[in-house]
């Protein structure tokens, strides 16, 4: 719920600066060169605060993304907010919204919400921006990857309807009530995505840099999503962990114990790449192994405690 | 020569230790393991780190090796020596290797020794969890049990809890040691045999990656899972068969060793691993899996066909949903391969070679580069059919309907995902799909066997049975999952108690002796009437009617055949319109019923 109330309030606070941002572009007639040679430090300061509270809307998201994904009455939040691909993309686990921009235009089945914002704000979609100019919005001399001006009517868009799914999500959340098969069901969905998470990781800028496939986690490395989901699934752990305590102690701290030691690999790499190492793709490829390989055998011990318990998994 | 030193040394060291009294000289730690779970996780952990270590912090990689060395020995060498000393003596070789390796900054060798002992200690526990059952230790064999690998999470499926529950029914008499240990056998092996695939797999992939250093560790997993798995290979393809797949091994693994390509040595261990399952399938679950294959493959065409119109592709997630029951068919057919192989291999092969074709068809027409017809997709689903049916066994043909619970399970899932995505199109063709499964499938013998289930089911299908929804009502009214969930978990208990009724009448003597008592139940009826009548022309005057009354109870005989086969031929061509032609045929009955009775009560009473 705490989680839930952060993503509203970022997402409200980033649709806020998203109209500040649309209202000054109206006013110059969406004439952006006119915008920023007259409101520089107005329109650094707007976009500022939009990708901080981009940054800060992100963790609050990944913390409880492990249940919100894992419980299938909430899932389909999931595949709008952070996980859900465009229907150019691919046909399964499409987005289920078309999203309508303030000028008639609509995008049909665009991406989740994360995506879209993370690629009008940091412009890896050269069509969400103005390209034609380079703004130094942190002020450092120099136009470093990412300091873009997003297309206004884009934006605002975008923060519209995600301000409007996370409200949605907090409703439903406090409607939700926990049960032990959604608990046990968000561990066992969750946990084993590893390998899915690395190949997002492997592909972003992190890894491959410049050469990178993807448009997407620019702004956040692919890594503080992981231990984010997994410290959101060790709280889940924290509420399921005595019933199975009273059947088998040693399994239930086996699996907290495995549970802490995946969380703490993918922690020791983030602070790896924070402190400037660069791993290889196929770096990136064995980690990913090796995590794999852990979570599914967290997950497998979860379900078979589950099965001792007969708490039914709803895969 | 130095490997062989430092196995040796090893060797030498872990008795010296184990003689010790089972500890690590000044360590203080407890000798006898208390979780090996915990330990064997340790030890890995450490390793990889090791070799994650290896380029940048060498003496830190060296120290985290000799951690994992010091806990093997402490927690887990006694046990593992005692009981399996081929593993014991792979995991020692493993660590020398691990040594060696870090001396000589060698990553490649480092990760071989990290598959090497990982898959060593697996197997060691596999063992260990076998000794202690055949001693009745069942205590000693849920410990082990947990230091096990599983099948990874998928939409379809959880990783199997056979085992854990073989163990746990054990020591409650629920189960005989006997059953138990095929429990822990079939999930043990499938699940190794499922790792062994992946790694193959994975091998696959780094090499065409270049990923020298994955190719190291994927290779020696492979050895490592195939030794686990070895026991059953030669059980089934005898001992010659394992020497040379030993040979081919030994191959692949210098192939892969010299930085060579490995992919045509990958190809000739597939083929010879073809057909061959390690936890083999008890006859109940050839059956199902049977059942689902042809089930699956059904509604394969009539997915497509909803999907694509004039070659374009009209409700993408139809194409979805074939691709998807054509994958299922895929994996049902595989877990029947061997069996088939034996009966036709030639057969067996075009079986796999044409889903194979199909599978590739349907996802170009999934990744829209080549749309496929409709007809195209039908034909290659008909031929795959038939070949089948000529090569299964006639006792799986004749039980089709067991695979229906699972095909019925699999499209209810697919509404349910699609409701949780707001897809209530989808989720309604999902339900109608279920319906036609089980219209097709088990209806006309729960009509036969078990009718009382036919209004629960249909209530729950449709527009509601007591205080649940029918889906049909929910999807249109767009209700949230929740609901539509309480729903369907009605609807799987309803289905599962159904399925069981009709479960035991599907022996061929069942079948008999129910069709044996409709016959003689109407055949006494006509005995009856025929009597009457014959009674009533008793009297002399009517002695010349007595003939004819013959002849046209022979003639009718003729015509009920006739009608028999006019009806069938109807029935089969209108199936395709289920209830519909149910209530059709039901209205001619009763019009029939009440023209015959009318002309009765005109000839009888009225004219008398």
């Amino acid at each position: 719920m705490e989680k839930s109330t952060e993503l509203r309030d970022h997402t409200a606070s980033l649709k806020q600066h998203a109209d500040e941002y649309y209202e000054l572009a109206k006013t110059y007639q969406f004439d952006y060169n006119a915008l920023w040679t007259k409101e520089q430090q107005k329109v650094r300061d707007i976009l500022q605060k939009a990708k901080s509270d981009f940054l800060a809307a992100n963790p609050a998201y990944e913390l409880m993304e492990g249940i919100v994904a894992g419980v299938p009455s909430l899932a389909h939040y999931d595949i709008d907010i952070d996980a859900g691909i465009s229907a150019e993309e691919g046909t399964e686990d499409v987005v289920s919204f078309d999203l309508k921009l303030p000028d008639g235009k609509t995008l049909e089945k665009p991406g989740n919400y994360f995506y879209l914002a993370e690629l009008t704000l940091w412009g890896t979609n050269p069509e969400w921006i103005i390209p034609q100019i380079k703004p130094d919005l942190d002020g450092n001399g120099q136009v470093d990857f990412g300091e873009v001006l997003p297309d206004a009517n884009v934006l605002k868009g975008i923060s519209d309807a995600f301000a409007g799914i996370s409200a949605q999500l907090l409703e439903d959340a406090k409607k939700w009530k926990p049960t032990p098969s959604d608990a046990f069901t968000a561990l066992v969905v969750m946990i084993p995505t590893m390998e899915e998470y690395f190949q997002a990781w492997k592909e972003s800028r992190f890894v491959s840099g410049d050469q990178a496939e993807s448009k997407q986690f620019v702004a956040v490395s692919r890594l503080q999503d992981i231990t984010d989901i997994l410290a959101g699934l060790q709280v889940v752990y924290k509420h399921v962990r005595p019933m199975i305590d009273k059947i088998d102690a040693n399994q239930a701290n086996q699996i907290e114990t495995d549970l802490s030691g995946l969380r703490t690999f993918v922690s020791e790499i983030l602070t790896k790449e924070k402190a400037g190492n660069r791993f290889t793709a196929e770096d990136a490829d064995m980690l990913g192994a090796e995590a794999q390989n852990r979570a599914t055998a967290i997950a497998g011990q979860v379900t078979q405690a589950a099965a001792k318990l007969n708490v039914k998994i709803e895969v | 020569m130095q490997t062989r030193k430092i196995v040796l040394q090893t060797i030498l060291l872990s008795i010296v230790f184990l003689i010790a009294g089972n500890g690590f000289p000044g360590s203080g730690i407890a000798a006898r393991p208390h979780d090996p779970v915990l330990a064997a996780e340790s030890v890995r952990s450490s390793l990889s780190d090791a070799l994650h270590l290896l380029s940048s912090q060498p003496a830190r990689s060296k120290n985290k090796i000799d951690e994992a060395l010091k806990r093997y020995r402490t927690d887990l060498a006694a046990d593992i020596a005692a009981a399996d000393a081929s593993s014991s003596s792979r995991i020692d070789e493993g660590f020398a290797l691990a040594q060696e390796a870090a001396a000589n900054h060698d990553k490649r060798r480092l990760a071989e020794a990290k598959s090497q002992i990982w898959t060593g200690i697996l197997g060691a526990s596999y063992t260990i969890v076998h000794q202690s059952m055949d001693h009745g230790d069942a205590d000693k064999a849920e410990e082990w049990l947990k230091l096990r690998e599983y099948r990874k999470t998928t939409r379809f499926s959880l990783p199997s809890t056979d085992a854990t529950l073989a163990v746990s029914n054990y020591k409650q008499g629920i189960v005989s040691k006997e059953e138990a240990v095929t429990l822990i056998d079939s999930d043990l092996l499938d699940t190794y045999q499922g790792r062994l695939q992946k790694a193959v797999q994975d091998l696959r992939d780094a090499s065409a990656k270049g990923f020298t250093v994955r190719m190291a560790e994927n290779i020696a997993l492979i050895e490592g899972y195939f030794h686990i798995l070895a026991p059953a290979f030669q059980e089934q393809a005898g001992e010659q068969n394992l020497n040379a797949l030993n040979a081919m091994m030994k191959e692949l693994g210098a192939t892969v060793r010299s930085g060579k390509d490995p992919a045509q040595k990958l190809e000739q261990l597939e083929k010879a691993l073809q057909g061959f399952r390690a936890a083999p399938l008890s006859q109940e679950e050839k059956t199902r899996r049977a059942g689902q294959l042809m089930r699956f493959l059904s509604l394969v065409p009539v997915e497509y066909g909803r999907g694509v119109r004039n070659g374009h592709i009209v409700r993408d997630f139809e194409i979805v949903e074939a691709v998807t029951f054509t994958e299922a068919a895929s994996v049902a057919f595989t877990d029947l391969q061997s069996d088939l192989q034996k009966i036709d291999g030639e057969k067996s092969a075009k079986v796999r070679q044409r889903l194979d074709e199909l599978k590739a068809l349907l996802n170009r027409a999934n990744q829209q580069t080549e749309i496929a017809s409709p007809k195209t997709v039908e034909s290659a689903v008909d031929e795959i059919s038939k070949l089948l049916n000529e090569v299964m066994p006639s006792e799986w043909l004749k039980q089709l309907s067991a695979g229906d619970l699972d095909a019925i399970a699999a499209v209810l899932d697919q509404m349910e995902a699609a409701v949780a995505q707001n897809d209530y199109v989808a989720a309604e063709s999902a339900r109608l799909q279920t319906y036609a499964i089980l219209e097709a499938g088990p209806e006309p013998k729960l009509v036969a066997f078990a009718p009382q289930f036919i209004p629960r089911l249909e209530g729950l299908f449709w527009y509601g049975l007591g205080e649940y929804k029918g889906l049909a009502q929910l999807i249109q009214n767009q209700a949230e999952l929740a609901d539509i969930r309480k729903t369907r978990q009605e609807l799987d208990k309803e289905l599962a108690n159904a399925l069981e009724a009709i479960g035991g009448n599907d022996s061929p003597h069942a079948v008999l002796i129910n069709s044996a008592i409709i016959v003689f139940r109407e055949g006494l009826e006509a005995v009856l009437i025929l009597a009457a009548l014959l009674a009533g022309l008793q009297r002399s005057e009517y002695a010349h009617l007595r003939r004819p009354l013959w002849w046209g109870s022979i003639a009718s005989l003729l015509a009920t055949a006739a009608t028999w086969i006019l009806a069938r031929e109807l029935l089969l061509t209108l199936a395709r319109y289920g209830e519909r032609v149910e209530a059709v045929v039901s209205l001619m009955a009763v019009i029939l019923l009440l023209l015959i009775t009318n002309w009765f009560f005109h000839q009888s009473y009225w004219t008398d």
